[in-house]
């Protein structure tokens, strides 16, 4: 499974987990625990309860931002923005070792940098306009095509991926997309997410022949 | 149609008349792009496979490229058909172009990249100008000193959309490289539940390579010596003990030097050798690359030939009889 779920701000700790418990039902392997707003004393608590849920499907999550509460929910790792600690000083956080680190690039000299710094994975876009990431500029499936040719590394396409555009994503090279609102504002988060994987998969078979 | 016979690389076989190349090849599970075909003497260019029909008494003569090896005795991990037994590294090349020659020169079908980077001074972190999806690729869990590190980076790795391979490698020993035993194990477990095909990196301990086995590995993979060492198999009998006790593809990999070593590899009954400093740190790389290709071809050839009975008594090998005294 190929689908990386961020959460959306609005909704509290029960109904943040109720939509990531649907979204791993329906086969998300990553969940990004990311909450611009919530209190972090709660966010700990949600990111405890997202611990329980990701370890019962067996998929990893990531936290937004905060490495401390990483460490402290025993989370899978952290994602960095541009604006964020670069990697290598996350990676030498006491209670850090062997966690993942990832990274929002938004160029190819971004996201070359981003490896050599030592991330795990880097996150490309918003390849289309988004709302989670206001007045940002779309970067185009160019990009993610640019990217695909020369990073051997796992990346993911991210910023407006849903159904109806997720075979161009693929046809540019991506072969996971991370996504917020195709599945966090989905009335049925489980069936979205089982859609749109469905799509994404069967352009990949498309693609390869 | 009827069945004639015609002569295949100095053999009778019997085939349909009039059957092209193309659908021929198919028949013998002989990858088009791996041949090259001499038919009644002259070699057939490959667009014209399908137009060109077989008929009785024709000769025909299957030239594979080095690396192919026989078309029947494909390795197979994890259900994948591996048609050469050289696994190529893509870490320490000078550049990309170097690899790329490197990769052209000995056709491998499986390369390894690493999730994580190690060195990140002395490694290239693309691989601009290589096609990728023209190889099974390799990931490995190199950078985790973890069970539970390796195990996120095999999660991480299939998430991003590559295959379900993952080679699980812990470090135990900053040092020599050497991998944790008890850690490979939980990853392997782990992983092998989670449905990945795991190859397991371990050192040449006999009892550690069985319990991988156990533990659901879909091969093996003993070191020869540490990783980057260039010294060479440093323990045949425990390959040997290896080979014999583990029912899933042995693969060595991990500090092979030169050819010669990877031919004794094969020889012993390892399926495959994984190579990386040896070849990038060659003086000429792709040569070096392309002598692998060829040494484990030969190695496999006198593994299924059988070795010759050691004596320790002399024999002629000249006649003797009828010689003038």
């Amino acid at each position: 499974m190929r689908l990386y779920l961020i959460t959306g701000d609005r909704g509290d700790e029960v109904e943040t987990s109720r939509i990531v418990e649907a979204a791993l039902e329906g086969g998300a392997t990553i969940i990004q625990l990311r909450k611009k707003s919530m209190p972090m004393r709660e966010q700990y608590r949600l990111a405890l309860a997202l611990r329980i849920l990701t370890r019962e499907h067996e998929a990893l999550l990531i936290i937004n931002d905060h490495a401390d509460l990483a460490i402290a929910a025993d989370a899978d790792g952290v994602h960095l923005g541009q604006d964020d600690l670069p990697p290598a000083a996350v990676r030498a956080l006491p209670g850090f070792e062997g966690r993942l680190i990832g990274r929002s690039t938004h160029s190819l000299a971004q996201a070359q940098l981003a490896v050599h710094e030592g991330a795990d994975y880097v996150a490309v876009g918003p390849v289309y306009p988004t709302p989670t990431k206001e007045g940002r500029p779309a970067v185009g499936t160019a990009l993610v095509s640019r990217v695909a040719g020369v990073i051997d590394r796992p990346f993911l396409a991210v910023g407006g991926i849903e159904l109806d555009n997720v075979a161009s994503v693929v046809d540019a090279g991506a072969a996971a997309v991370a996504v917020v609102r195709a599945v966090y504002d989905a009335t049925d988060p489980a069936e979205a997410t089982r859609r749109l994987h469905e799509a994404l998969v069967t352009r990949l078979e498309v693609a390869r022949r | 149609m009827s069945q004639v016979t015609v002569t295949l690389n100095g053999k009778p076989r019997t085939v349909l008349d009039g059957v092209s190349l193309l659908d021929l090849l198919k028949q013998l599970d002989v990858q088009p792009s791996r041949v090259v075909v001499e038919h009644n003497r002259e070699i057939r260019r490959r667009g014209d496979f399908d137009k060109t029909q077989v008929h009785a008494g024709d000769e025909l003569e299957l030239v594979y490229f080095v690396g192919g090896g026989a078309p029947d005795d494909a390795l197979v991990v994890g259900g994948r058909s591996l048609r050469s037994r050289l696994i190529h590294g893509t870490g320490k090349f000078a550049s990309n172009d170097v690899l790329a020659r490197c990769l052209t020169a000995a056709q491998p079908d499986m390369i390894t990249v690493a999730i994580r980077r190690l060195n990140l001074e002395g490694g290239r972190s693309e691989l601009e100008g290589i096609d990728l999806r023209r190889y099974t690729l390799l990931p490995n869990t190199a950078g985790a000193t973890t069970a539970e590190g390796a195990v996120r980076l095999a999660r991480l790795a299939r998430a991003a959309g590559f295959s379900d391979f993952i080679k699980v490698e812990v470090v135990g020993d900053e040092d020599t490289l050497l991998p944790d035993p008890q850690a490979t194990l939980e990853a392997t477990r782990q992983l092998v539940k989670e449905g990945f095909i795991v190859m397991a990196y371990t050192s040449d301990d006999v009892v550690q390579a069985i319990r991988l086995y156990e533990a659901g590995a879909a091969a093996v993979m003993p070191g020869a010596a540490p990783i980057g060492t260039t010294l060479g198999l440093q323990n045949l009998l425990n390959l040997e003990l290896i080979v014999s006790k583990v029912k899933v593809p042995v693969i060595v990999d991990a500090g092979l030097g030169v050819p010669s070593e990877a031919a004794r590899c094969l020889e012993a009954g390892a399926a495959a050798v994984l190579v990386n400093t040896a070849i990038a740190r060659a003086q000429n790389p792709p040569e070096m690359a392309r002598a692998f290709a060829e040494a484990v071809v030969a190695g496999r050839r006198a593994f299924r030939a059988g070795r010759a009975h050691i004596g320790l008594k002399a024999v002629a090998s000249s006649p003797v009889e009828g010689v003038p005294v």
